[in-house]
């Protein structure tokens, strides 16, 4: 669909669901800054029946029909994000729409947050993202802050037990913990990358370090520098909902300090060093912190980003997709099997 | 044509497309866009150099693990180590069988055993850091991972 028909197809939605009239949507902006989700903005204005008019911007998300977390699903992250609006801070969503019949995918719209994104790499010379220590450590604080929140969050009350996927809920942190690795090794073997020593030794250890016990909590699934707006030190909004799910909080804290998104310094997200990351959640009333677990989860934070890779790749091999960012990750995969062997304790660490 | 080897090509587009295309993008999709293609070209470029000697580096690391685990397993397992061991000559096959017979090996109950285990994590631990000293660091930073 042209940018001209997405905006059209809106428009009729959009009176055809709030009855409202004067229906304008212009402006249109393509986002394709993230992998997953095809994302675009625009500038909406309407008359609601009552007289009011809405004038702002907003965002659609529709889902991909390929991609790095192939087979996609709107639905937990809608349901997740609308849950948790008002605890942690998401976009506010306006509507979800499970059809293909409009944009020819499911999609959802949520208005639209001020901010910027940054990455979690060092420019050319090793610059930082976000080169104030202050605006770091502010960040950093926002960051620990939101994701104690969401692990806190009363899930059960709030009826997201959908989330424990198509098993029902987990039985308890053990039990979410043997999916996590199931779940990413089908991931891997659907992409059919090969023979690959380094991922069978990694799922072997994974196997043998199944954590005991753990609280179950609602799990971003992908919380780290890079999905998060901000603006100055202030995190304005937490991107990213594909990958949310019942788990154990260290999952998120694991992907967080993971040294997938720290370059080649010490600090989670390139923002602050990794215990005054761990000390700033516990004193926003995070969950208990557990090192052996966030070992565990550590090593499946490489496992699920080389699995991700895999699958785009193949995604891209198969023709179903045409992003050339994809084929990045065949070289990326290199540097993703030394953080494994490293997390799985076969090499030492390096940086 | 022997004047006009790969590396240089690569160079040459890259550098084309870094000097004169990217100048004149906005910062949309299409700017990222080249970002990735600028990344995989600088990349192409070490694998078609060094990516040969990398296969084989990898397959030499497996040949002197199997020698080892010929020697610490049993039954089938033992025999296809030694088989390997024995062998000569690399390639894509040659990596292929190497990698397979590693996984056969880490998801049998005999890698329970440390003498096995340390065996195979060695090969694993040349391998890794072998395959990541030909990698480029990515200087383009503006593409997100995200």
């Amino acid at each position: 669909m042209s940018a001209e028909e997405q905006l059209k197809a809106l428009s009729l939605f959009i009176a055809s669901r709030n009855g409202a009239t004067d229906v304008d949507l212009s402006a249109y902006r393509a986002h394709t800054e993230g992998f997953s989700m095809e994302t675009f903005s625009f500038d909406a204005h309407w008359t609601e029946p009552g007289g009011e008019v809405f004038d702002g911007r907003l965002i659609a998300r529709v889902q991909p029909e390929a991609g790095l977390l192939e087979p996609y699903d709107l639905r937990p992250q809608v349901l997740a994000m609308r849950a948790v609006h008002g605890t942690v801070a998401v976009p506010e969503l306006l509507w979800f729409e499970e059809g293909s019949e409009v944009l020819g995918a499911p999609f959802y719209v949520n208005r639209f947050v001020a901010g910027d994104v940054p990455v979690p790499s060092e420019g050319p010379s090793g610059e930082l993202p976000i080169e104030d220590p202050l605006e770091r450590e502010s960040l950093a604080r926002d960051f620990a802050g939101n994701l104690a929140a969401l692990h806190r969050f009363d899930w059960q009350s709030a009826g997201l037990s959908e989330l424990g996927g198509p098993a029902g809920v987990p039985e308890d942190g053990r039990d979410a913990a043997r999916r996590a690795v199931a779940n990413w090794r089908g991931y891997h073997e659907r992409s059919r990358a090969g023979a690959a020593p380094m991922m069978a030794r990694a799922f072997r250890e994974l196997e043998a370090r199944l954590p005991r016990e753990s609280p179950l909590c609602l799990v971003h699934g992908d919380y780290r520098t890079g999905n998060f707006l901000r603006v100055g030190g202030r995190i304005t909004a937490i991107l990213d909902w594909e990958m949310t799910h019942l788990g154990d909080p260290m999952e998120d804290l694991a992907w967080a300090c993971s040294r997938i998104w720290r370059g080649q310094t010490d600090m989670p997200g390139l923002l602050v060093e990794r215990e005054r990351l761990l000390h700033m959640y516990s004193e926003a009333g995070g969950l208990d912190i557990d090192e052996q677990r966030l070992a565990f989860y550590d090593l499946l934070a490489a496992v699920k980003m080389s699995a991700i890779m895999t699958t785009g790749l193949r995604a891209w091999a198969d023709g179903r997709t045409d992003d050339v960012r994809m084929l990045m990750f065949r070289h990326q995969l290199a540097g993703m099997q030394v953080i494994m062997a490293e997390s799985a304790g076969i090499v030492g660490a390096l940086s | 044509m022997a004047m006009l080897d790969h590396e240089k090509i690569i160079e040459a587009l890259a550098a084309t497309l870094e000097n004169e295309v990217l100048p004149a993008l906005g910062k949309g999709p299409a700017r990222l866009q080249l970002y990735s293609v600028l990344d995989v070209l600088e990349n192409l470029s070490a694998y078609l150099e060094w990516g040969g000697q990398l296969a084989e580096l990898e397959v030499a690391a497996c040949r002197g693990a199997a020698s080892q685990l010929a020697g610490l397993l049993e039954g089938e397992l033992s025999v296809r180590c030694r088989d390997f061991a024995a062998k000569t000559g690399g390639g894509n096959a040659a990596l292929e069988t190497a990698r397979t017979l590693l996984v056969d090996v880490i998801e049998s109950p005999a890698f329970d055993s440390p003498e096995v285990r340390a065996a195979v994590d060695a090969c694993l631990g040349e391998s890794v850091l072998t395959a990541a000293m030909f990698m480029k660091p990515p200087r383009l930073t503006e593409v997100s991972k995200g």
